[in-house]
């Protein structure tokens, strides 16, 4: 059986299971419960409000996790900005036993030449069979600059679900830096509608599969107004029996003139046993567009191993060198230290915890 | 009216008109329309059938009404199996000689250029005229060799009817898809080579595919066994004239690539633009094997077309050399599929495609690496281009891969023809229409240069015949 998650923008052979998210990533029944969710302070210029943005695309997830989470959030951060906020405001959620449910609804809506920063943190305690789903609307006005930041670092027994819709304004900028490292069956999906003259999205992701982790994103760049740019990057590892299916949409409609999009996929397979997906559309209404795509599946480069292990590094350590570098364009865009040392510990654990397949 | 509008009327009068020419109807026979068991067993019965096939066709008619119509793809609601004439025989019997083809189907023939390339440059030809063959011939010293080339309802019930029976319809079964289904149903017509162990046909051989009744289907079965060592190029041609109905196009091509085997399929597609071109086309290739397509998409109304490569020996190889052109009221949806299913296999998809005039291009791809690909490699390239703001053009590749050895490469390329490129070339004295057409005729020249060198210019006049007018 299948969702209507995650769908592909264009259907194509059904025999691919590419259309739209497996059974496994299909919502869960809410339990009304309280959710532990902690807001930081608020940056000067961020204010809290009473309702979230309105009239924004459905996600990249689409309608069915949209309408859930707009039903069921047990948690809601609803922010305006105003000027440019210097610190980010971070919002933390965690499950454990008592408030395994974390179903969060954020909204930011970034006024004329705003800034701000927003980092979405989920854990969990081990051992905790936990959910989590979110859906995060942005509002970027002209001239704004909004970075969401999402760090997906809940446990082994938990599930995930992702969801970000987006419209960029004239000369405006979305960043997304996703960090899907967490949640055995881990569902993403960002829609962003570039509806302004030189708006701009710029996406960087990372994820770490291993054991028998499932992870399923769907990104999807819209581009409608003339001179916008999308440049959607991730990369990625797959070990043990992992599973990963990335859908990755550069969308030019008719009248997203000069329009660039460019995306790419870097995919290091450390497993006999894991099973890489890669789904990057490029749908074209425009003629006068630039459109890209690259994608490159493969193992560790043989060649750059041996020549750090013969520099003194054991191949562990290459190994974790080379991963890191591979992660370094999103981690670096973590904006506080302590996270961006927690996410490099959690792959070097992740690594050494997957040492055996490698050999 | 500005000078290209005319040059365009006279283009779409004169050009295609090679393609348009209409025969009177004058068939020998015909079914009705649409698709009922007694219409299979009817056509069963008039191409006398062995037994094994007429039961054939009913399971593949049952199992054509139990399946869906595809869940994605371009719109198929102009399509009424209802409306569609399944089996039209022509008024002659196959020949081997194009002096017993009767004259209005030779004329044809003539017109689009077939005997005249068999003289010159083919080891043999087979013509397909609505649900028959009228001719097939292979040359002598070809023969010779062992290589046998006939039409495929000789082949089921000749010296090589095991050997057909053992591989129709085996890499495409009816229960594929909607179309194989139908296929199966109601197949006429079509090739059967074989060439034996270490026989290397150094000149291709032709089948040429001509629809000409109004409302009709063409379904014929291609099958090719290319055995150890041996070497092959096919090259198969297809035309119709336009009609105001729709007409429908669900053939079939079965490749069998035998260990250290090469086979080249080349395929120069012109259906009409009244054409719905379902058409299904599968290689499976052994051991150091290699399978080389070649393929231009310019006619139709709507294509589904996406050769498939199962790469099942050890070293074996793939390359997909293909270019699309859609236009005014076309939908095209191209590509090709690729199942690393062996150690140390290559595959190499390289397409381009246009876009004009309100055409919609789609390139549509799958690579497959099964878990016993160890050391395999595939690199996927599509470049597209689009010529106005009124068409589309889509890319839609996937990569499914299940071993971690293998090296997987996907590029791909969406643009317009660059401004200054044309502002050179038309200060160099170069028209914009020509200097358009120059830049295009570059971008398609890696898959031009892939073909034999008459269906190189025939490719050729076809892009310009399509540019012309196309600035505005």
């Amino acid at each position: 059986m299948n969702t209507a998650i995650n769908q592909l923008p264009v259907r194509t052979w059904n025999w691919l299971g590419v259309n739209n998210a497996g059974e496994n990533a299909a919502l869960f029944v809410p339990q009304n419960s309280k959710a532990s969710v902690v807001v930081g302070p608020l940056p000067a210029g961020v204010q809290q409000v009473q309702a979230p943005v309105q009239g924004l695309p459905q996600s990249g997830m689409g309608r069915e996790v949209d309408e859930f989470v707009l039903q069921h959030a047990n948690a809601t951060c609803f922010v305006a900005v105003e000027g440019k906020a210097e610190t980010p405001l971070l919002v933390e959620g965690f499950l454990d036993d008592a408030r395994p449910q974390l179903i969060a609804h954020n909204s930011i809506y970034a006024q004329k030449g705003s800034s701000v920063t927003l980092v979405e943190v989920s854990r969990s305690a081990p051992q905790t069979k936990g959910q989590f789903a979110s859906l995060t609307q942005v509002y970027a006005a002209r001239g704004a600059k909004v970075r969401l930041v999402q760090l997906v670092l809940t446990g082994d027994d938990c599930k995930s679900w992702n969801a970000v819709a987006t419209t960029v304004e004239e000369g405006a900028k979305f960043e997304l830096v996703r960090i899907l490292l967490g949640s055995t069956v881990a569902s993403a999906g960002a829609r962003v509608n570039l509806a302004g003259q030189h708006g701009e999205f710029w996406l960087d992701q990372i994820y770490f599969g291993d054991t028998a982790r499932s992870i399923d994103i769907n990104d999807v760049a819209e581009h409608r107004g003339e001179d916008t740019l999308s440049e959607m990057h991730t990369a990625g590892v797959l070990a043990g029996n992992s599973t990963k299916l990335l859908r990755g949409t550069i969308d030019f409609q008719r009248g997203a003139v000069h329009a660039v999009g460019h995306e790419s996929e870097t995919v290091l397979l450390l497993s006999k046993t894991a099973r890489n997906k890669t789904a990057p559309l490029i749908l074209c209404g425009e003629e006068q567009v630039e459109g890209q795509h690259a994608a490159t599946i493969g193992r560790l480069n043989q060649k750059q191993m041996y020549y750090l292990c013969s520099r003194g590094l054991t191949p562990a350590a290459a190994r974790r060198l080379m991963v890191e570098a591979q992660f370094a364009p999103a981690v670096d865009k973590i904006p506080q230290e302590e996270l961006q040392k927690e996410v490099l510990e959690l792959v070097a654990r992740r690594l050494d915890e997957n040492e055996e397949s490698f050999e | 009216m500005r000078s290209f509008e005319t040059e365009k009327t006279q283009v779409e009068e004169f050009d295609r008109s090679i393609y348009d020419i209409k025969d009177a109807a004058n068939a020998s026979f015909e079914v009705n329309s649409g698709l009922t068991p007694a219409i299979v067993q009817k056509i069963s019965e008039e191409k006398h059938d062995p037994e094994w096939m007429r039961l054939f066709r009913l399971k593949a008619l049952q199992t054509y009404n139990e399946m869906p119509l595809p869940s994605w793809g371009p719109p198929l609601d102009g399509l009424d199996i209802e409306n569609i004439v399944t089996y039209v025989r022509p008024n002659t019997p196959m020949r081997g000689k194009w002096s017993d083809v009767p004259d209005d189907i030779k004329n044809t023939f003539e017109r689009l250029g077939i005997p005249k390339a068999e003289r010159l440059s083919l080891a043999g030809v087979g013509a397909q005229y609505d649900s028959e063959v009228v001719y097939h011939n292979v040359r002598a010293e070809v023969a010779a060799k062992g290589v046998v080339y006939t039409d495929i309802e000789s082949a089921l019930t000749g010296p090589y009817a095991e050997m057909v029976r053992k591989h129709f319809m085996k890499l495409v079964p009816p229960t594929d898809h909607k179309f194989a289904a139908l296929h199966g149903a109601v197949w006429s017509g079509g090739s059967f080579v074989y060439v034996p162990p270490g026989v290397s046909v150094e000149i291709p051989l032709q089948s040429y595919f001509r629809l000409n009744a109004p409302g009709a289907g063409q379904f014929e079965h291609t099958l090719i066994i290319v055995d150890k060592g041996a070497y092959l190029h096919f090259i198969e041609g297809c035309s119709a004239p336009k009609y105001n109905v729709a007409n429908l196009h669900a053939g079939c091509v079965e490749l069998f690539v035998g260990e250290g085997a090469r086979l080249r399929y080349s395929t120069i597609e012109n259906w009409s633009k009244n054409m719905y071109n379902l058409n299904t086309k599968r290689a499976r290739v052994e051991k150091d094997g290699i399978m080389e397509w070649v393929s231009g998409s310019f006619g139709s109304h709507t294509s589904c077309l996406y050769p498939m490569t199962i790469l099942k020996g050890e070293n074996s190889r793939m390359e997909f050399t293909g270019i699309t052109f859609a236009g005014n009221g076309q939908n095209l949806d191209t590509g090709a599929k690729v199942v690393h299913a062996a150690p140390h296999t290559t595959s190499h998809i390289s397409t381009k495609s246009i876009s004009r005039d309100g055409g919609i291009s789609t390139f549509r791809s799958a690579v497959v690496a099964a878990p016993e690909a160890v050391g395999s490699k595939s690199a996927v390239a599509c470049e597209s281009l689009m010529i106005d703001d009124r068409s589309r053009s889509d890319t839609i590749p996937v990569m499914d891969i299940r071993c971690d050895d293998v090296d997987v490469g996907h590029e791909a390329k969406i643009g317009r023809i660059s401004e200054q490129a044309i502002f050179y070339l038309m200060s160099r004295g170069l028209s914009e229409d020509d200097a358009r057409a120059l830049i295009v005729g570059g971008f398609a020249e890696p898959i031009a240069k892939e073909l034999p060198l008459e269906y190189a210019v025939e490719m050729n006049n076809l892009i310009h015949l399509e540019m012309k007018g196309s600035i505005g």
